[in-house]
Formats: C-alpha cells, structure tokens, sequence
C-alpha cells in the first residue's frame, strides 16, 4: 500500500468514526454540523457536547420611558427553577432582580391559566411586554413567555407598554395553549407542524412533542423546545433526516452557542440546500398569528433558535426556509 | 339588420342576462383591481409626499416597514440618538432637518397617534406657525376628540403632559388628519422617547444634489438615508406582485366570460339555421350573416361591460380597504379605466364571436331551408 493509499484509508477511517458519533462535516464556515437519525437510527444528541457558559458579565436592560438597568446575572435566581437548570434564568427573571434591588417598583403574579408569571404593574403603569435580541440578533417582537425567555451574555433586554390590542392577543394565545395542554392530559400534541421547505411544504397534523434533552446546559430534564417537534417528527418516522449546525459564533459574534435548522428530509421535499439558508420556526396559537413578524423579511439571520425556544402548547408549528439574502 | 339583431336580443332573454353576468364579473372583477391598485399608489405617494422630505434619515432596520411606521403613527423598536441631530443639520445642502418621534397614546382618554416634532415640521409641511409650543390636531382627530383651538388636551402613556390646541388642521385626506403632533419634548416624555427620534425628515437646499446629500447623511453612524421615492418604487413593487397575482385572477374571469359567449352564440346559431338560411336566400352575403352574429356577440358583451362597470363600483365600496398597507388607501376611479374596462368586454365579444359567426355565414341556404 503506498502512501496515497494509506493516507486514503486514514481519511475514511477518520469520515466514519465521526459519523457514527452522529457528526457530520460540511462547507458551512465556523459551525460544526449534526446530521440525524445517528449512529443506530437514534434521534438524539449526546447531551454533553455542546455547552453555551453561565452568564457571568453584567447584563443591561432598558424599560422604556424609565432608562437603562445593569445587573449582575449571578445574583438572579429564577421564579421558573422547573424550566431553567442551576444558574440560568429569563428575562422576566432580571425584572425581579431589578424590583428587588429597588431599581424600579414591579407588581407581579403567577397567572395559572396561561402559565405564566405577569407584570401587573411596573413603577405604577399597567400593559408592558418585551422584546430581547440574541447576541449578533435583532429585537423581533417576539411573542414567547417572558419568564421562559432564557438571557445569556450579550442579550439585550427591552421592555415597553404594548398596544393592547397586541398584548390581549398574546395573553389570549397563553390561555388557549394551557387549555390545548389540558385537553391532552399535559402532553403536547401541536395540531399543526408546518415545513415551508425551498419549493414544497408538508403539513403534520396533531404531532405529539416529547422531550430530547438537547440542552441540558439551559434547562431542566423534561422541557420541551422547538427543536423537539423536529426530533419527534423523525421518531415517528414522519421525516427522513435531519441537518443541524451548533454555532459558537456567527460573522464574528461570539457567544451564540445553539443550533440552527440547516436541512429538514420531509419524504416530499423539494428544492436544494444552500449554505446561506436554513430554516426558521415560529410557534404560536392562531390568535396571535397576525402579530408576529415574518421571518422571511428579517434583516438578520440569528433568532432565537429552537433549542432555547420552550413550548407550552403551540396552536401550531412553522418551519420556514429563510435565506440570509432574504 | 338592426332590427334582427333587437328581436335576437329579446327573444332569450334569460340566456342574454347568464351571458351578460358572465362578462361582467370579468370586467368588475379589473375595474375593482384598477382602482384599488391606484387608490394604494396615490394613498402612498400622498402620505410620502406629505412628510415634506427629500430625505429620510431612519435608524437601521426595514427601511420600508420604518416608513410605513412612520406614516401610519405605529410605534418602532430602532431609534436614532437625538444627539446625532446636530451632526444633520451641520451636512452641506441640509435645510431642514425636522425630528420625529412616533407612537400611540392616550389623548384625552382615547388612543390616538401622536407625531412628536419641532416647528422645522411646521416648514416642511406649510402649517403657517411661528412657534410649535402646543398641540396641532389633524382635521379628524379634532372632529373625534372634539377639539378647537384654545382647549387643553391630556396625552398620556409612559407620562401624562397637559398642552394647548394651537392650530386644527385642514383636512389633507391623508394621515396627517388623524395626529395629534405635539412638541418634540412632550411627545418624547410622553412616549417614553427621550433622547431618541424614529427620523429625521430632511429637506435639501438645492434638490438637485439629493443624492449626494444623501451618500453624506448615510455615512452618519447608526443611520441610513433613504428618498421617499425609493421607498414608493419599492412599496409599489412589492404591491405589484400581489397586483399580479389579481391580475391573473382576472384573466380567467374574462377568459371564462369569452368561452361562455361563444357558447351562447353557438346555441344560438344552431337555433337560427333556418332563419339564416333564409335571410341568405333573400339576398343576404355571407359577410353579413357574419357581422349579424359579430354585433350581436358585441352588443352583449357591451351590455356586459356596463353591468360589470356597475358591479365592479359597488365593490370598490363595499369591500374592505385593508390591503392599503395600513394606509388609507380609498380606490380611484377614472375615465381610462372606465375605456379599458369597456374595451376589455368588446374584445371579449368579438374574440368569442368568430368562430360562431364563421360557422353562420358558413351555412347553405339550400341545406337550411329544407329544414323548414
């Protein structure tokens, strides 16, 4: 066997190890790509591969009308120690901290029918939301928990008074996924999971959601994320393959540590892969639907990823394909 | 022959008005989708050419959705730093450099959008004021909110302020009749804005260096500089796809309203043979046997394309305007489209009378009149 030969069999050797460890190796620049069903069919990542650190630098926050608050993210413990594993915690979370440290007067409960905690008044004016934007992201007003929205290092926090007719929306879509929760027994079972892929779109009906574990370093064992319709819909055999990327940095930013959706193998896909897209989710309940900013119109490609993304309930499930050029 | 083509007309009546109705939701169908498209062209033009701009300074984002926040009131996320207003003003060829701030608050208990600006707005859009220190109400939000000049107005929302009415403004018939624009630290306080602006409008002293006014102004950090006509080409692009698509929806209205005038002018061939036949033997050509059948087809279609004109009308006035990209966009009516609408159904009876007619004049008398 000469030298080419050996170098060869090196390389193929090297090739499958790496596959049967469920890792895949693409063009896709600074990302290290998953490909699934793994090693054995199996839907599932090995939980301790990737890690986003413990925020640890100060983080700020502007409420609007009010100014810009500093925190120290190791001093905030989290009303939500179910959802969030030791020394991670949301953006409703910091809000208490600030209440706490007597930077600004916050009024809240825990509203059982929507699941959910809820200001009720800060520094005496009712009807504020939030928005936040992912380090190298953009604020996209969101429609997600509050106090399920995780902070990290680099997450920039903006609270303001919402259009009520927007907030009711939303807090009406809350309640209506704590009652789809209840008809299924405390499963999650989306009635909807929609794959706009490139050219084709498949359509998923009542898919029940089980939890993979996939970021045991942000959560609790059992919460269950976007990602998780994904890797269940593969369970069930209703998709054929899955193409994941963890990014630890996107055009330069650092710290963004999650994965992004680069291919989905519905059996009827149409349309090719492109390394400047993938796909995008969004999950919500019918009522809140004409208040979410398209994904096909952002002017930046990182958004909360599905990762870090944690369901309720969700009316339905959209996968977008979204090209960075878009 | 005119009378022929009378007592033809009047003999099926219950089949001349299925065709007549299946021409006309063709031509109402294009006559609603040319108003409502022109409506939103001039609806947007109007409202870009009210902000008084060469310029607009907006932070960075969606350049179109910040402009249509802008016109529509609607609050943003993306601001500019209120310090960076010197550093405008100071560029060559820069006027007027009028700060904005926009949102939605309570204005005497009622939500309103409020226009936050300083009296550089009140040059741009010609308001004929000296000092901007109280409320301007466009002529809507006045009639709503039943205010006149002299009036204490509350607005409130992060703050409550209390201010004068100064000026009611003439009615524009754009959005600028539903704000209540207020001075740009009031509007700030009470917005929750202070520091920041959602845009400088920009007027240029010499219009013919915009653009190079504008190169200089986007070079500004945290900004970027666009032409309200930039933003209409795009807007109207983005309206042109959707026109498109009611475009196509149209032509399969009026492709089914010329295969079921054929239809009817077939039946009613088979139905004439032996009229024709003896129209023929009395001396009639064979050219006009066709344009007997021609102008019939075409006197319907005409029919057709009036009905349609009516329908197509009510419409326009009955359906919702939402499509106006939250502008109000009511549709305009015009006298070309009123002719290409027309023009639409005489083809539409003309295409779908030739071959009808052909097989008309085609008939033998001979053939016809044994039939009798």
């Amino acid at each position: 066997m000469n030298a080419r030969k050996r170098a060869t069999v090196v390389i193929a050797i090297l090739v499958g190890l790496l596959s049967s460890l469920g890792v895949a190796l693409g063009n896709e620049e600074g990302a290290e790509l998953v490909a699934l069903p793994g090693n054995g069919g199996r839907w599932a990542m090995s939980p301790d591969m990737r890690v986003d650190p413990l925020p640890n630098q100060a983080g700020s926050v502007e409420i609007r009308g009010l100014g810009t608050f500093t925190y120290d993210p190791q001093a905030i413990t989290t009303l939500r120690p179910q959802v969030f594993a030791q020394g991670r915690f949301s953006a409703f979370d910091v809000l208490v901290h600030l209440s706490v440290t007597g930077q600004i007067s916050l009024v809240y409960a825990y509203d059982e029918t929507a699941d959910r905690y809820i200001i009720q008044s800060l520094n005496g004016l009712e009807g504020w939301w939030y928005d936040a934007r992912v380090p190298g992201g953009a604020f996209e007003r969101t429609a997600l928990r509050m106090d399920l929205y995780p902070m990290k290092d680099g997450t920039s926090l903006y609270v303001y008074l919402e259009d009520p007719a927007r907030l009711a929306a939303i807090e009406a879509g809350f309640r209506e996924e704590v009652a789809l929760r209840g008809e299924h027994g405390g499963q999650i079972i989306v009635p909807i999971v929609t794959i706009k892929g490139p050219r084709s779109t498949t359509t998923f009906e009542n898919v029940l959601v089980t939890s993979h574990d996939v970021r045991p370093d942000l959560f609790q064992p059992g919460v269950i994320t976007a990602l998780d319709v994904l890797l269940s819909l593969g369970e069930q055999g209703k998709i054929a393959s899955l193409d994941l990327a963890w990014h630890a940095e996107v055009d330069g930013v650092a710290n963004v540590n999650h994965y992004m959706v680069d291919w989905i193998g519905t059996p009827d896909v149409l349309g090719e892969r492109s390394p400047t897209c993938g796909y995008m989710d969004q999950a919500a309940t019918e009522e809140v639907r004409g208040y979410l900013t398209p994904h096909s119109h952002a002017t930046t490609k990182i958004h909360l990823s599905p990762d870090v993304e944690v369901l309720v309930s969700p009316g339905f499930v959209e996968w977008q394909w979204v090209c960075a050029s878009s | 022959m005119n009378w022929i083509l009378r007592a033809n007309l009047k003999r099926k009546k219950a089949r001349l008005a299925l065709t007549v109705a299946g021409i006309a939701v063709g031509v109402a169908t294009l006559f609603a989708l040319l108003s409502f498209s022109a409506g939103i062209s001039t609806a947007l033009e109007r409202e870009l050419d009210g902000l008084g701009a060469h310029v607009l300074v907006l932070p960075i984002g969606c350049p179109y959705s910040l402009t249509l926040s802008l016109m529509q009131g609607a609050d943003t996320i993306e601001y500019i730093s209120e310090d960076s207003l010197p550093g405008f003003r100071a560029v060559d060829n820069v006027e007027i450099a009028a700060p904005v701030v926009v949102g939605r608050a309570k204005v005497n208990g009622t939500p309103t959008p409020v226009y936050g600006s300083d009296i550089q707005t009140a040059i741009l859009k010609n308001w004929d004021l000296t000092s901007f220190d109280g409320a301007v109400v466009g002529s809507k939000a006045a009639a709503d909110l039943g205010l006149s000049v002299g009036d204490t107005v509350n607005v409130s929302l992060y703050a409550p302020i209390a201010v004068p009415v100064i000026k009611i403004l003439p009615v524009s018939g754009g959005r600028d009749d539903t704000f209540v624009f207020l001075p740009l630290e009031d509007a700030q306080l009470v917005l929750g804005l202070q520091g920041k602006l959602a845009a400088v409008l920009v007027r240029t002293a010499d219009v013919s260096r915009v653009s190079e006014t504008r190169t200089q102004l986007g070079h500004m950090a945290g900004v970027q500089a666009i032409p309200p006509n930039e933003v209409f080409d795009t807007l109207v692009g983005i309206l042109a796809t959707v026109r498109q698509t009611m475009i196509l929806i149209a032509g399969i209205a009026i492709a089914v309203g010329v295969f079921t005038t054929m239809n009817t002018m077939i039946m009613s061939v088979q139905e004439r043979r032996r009229d024709i036949g003896l129209l023929r033997a009395v001396g009639a050509t064979r050219r006009e046997v066709f344009n007997l059948f021609l102008s019939e087809s075409i006197v319907v279609s005409a029919i057709g394309g009036v009905v349609g004109l009516g329908i197509g009308y009510l419409a326009t006035l009955m359906l919702p305007r939402a499509s106006g990209m939250g502008l109000d966009a009511p549709p305009q009516y015009s006298l070309a489209f009123v002719g290409i609408c027309l023009l639409v159904a005489i083809a539409v009876g003309a295409v779908s009378a030739v071959y009808p007619a052909m097989m008309a004049a085609r008939i033998q008398p001979i053939r016809a009149l044994r039939e009798l």
